[in-house]
């Protein structure tokens, strides 16, 4: 039993994590064709998401627990860190394609509303982050 | 894709709303550390507790936890 609920966890983890990129790579490349319901909803989840993963980063799996408790992410999310132990972040299977992104981001203004510098984001020692960067520079460019 | 991903949700759902899920949920300790950061930020604009947030709100806040 155990093992079956990691094994959905990681791949749940594996899934979301392939989702948000997904998701900021349309909004980079301004792609996206969703309508305002949707976009709503899909931005709701992928900053829930990115939350959970800032608060595991930052507090551990007790942090993910707590900003359960605050209702600031979902059943779903709180029980993926407790069966995986960690989500949402960049693996080696999603590396290029976080590569990728970071290397298109260079050579737009898209931080500039943001950061003051792209190392403010790329020096973060959790991968996530980078991705909040990218979703927070497009929504705020959109 | 989004199949697969609503059936692993459903199952974690289903796991985590089980007699057994709660209490492995109820079993992790808490920070208070957690909740004094969520009342900082909260009193710093993001308003994070007392409103459901909005998703540029909480895309904010996660990175301001991580820098």
């Amino acid at each position: 039993m155990v093992k079956l609920l990691t094994a959905l966890g990681t791949a749940l983890a594996s899934i979301l994590g392939d989702r948000i990129i997904t998701a900021v790579e349309k909004m980079l490349s301004g792609s996206v064709s969703l309508n305002a319901t949707e976009q709503a909803s899909l931005d709701r989840t992928v900053a829930s998401q990115a939350l959970a993963a800032a608060f595991y980063a930052r507090f551990g799996l007790p942090g993910v627990a707590s900003a359960y408790d605050a209702g600031l992410i979902s059943v779903v999310e709180f029980a993926a860190y407790v069966v995986k132990g960690e989500a949402y972040r960049i693996t080696p299977a999603n590396q290029g394609r976080v590569q990728d992104l970071e290397d298109k981001a260079k050579g737009t203004s898209l931080f500039s509303s943001s950061f003051s510098d792209l190392s403010e984001v790329t020096t973060d020692p959790d991968g996530v982050a980078r991705m909040y960067g990218y979703l927070l520079a497009s929504q705020s460019n959109r | 894709m989004f199949w697969v991903l609503s059936s692993l949700q459903d199952l974690l759902i289903a796991w985590a709303t089980s007699d057994y899920g709660r209490m492995r949920l109820n079993a992790v300790p808490r920070d208070n550390n957690v909740t004094a950061e969520l009342t900082r930020m909260s009193d710093s604009g993001y308003r994070l507790t007392g409103t459901r947030p909005n998703s540029d709100v909480l895309a904010r806040a996660a990175f301001s936890l991580l820098t």
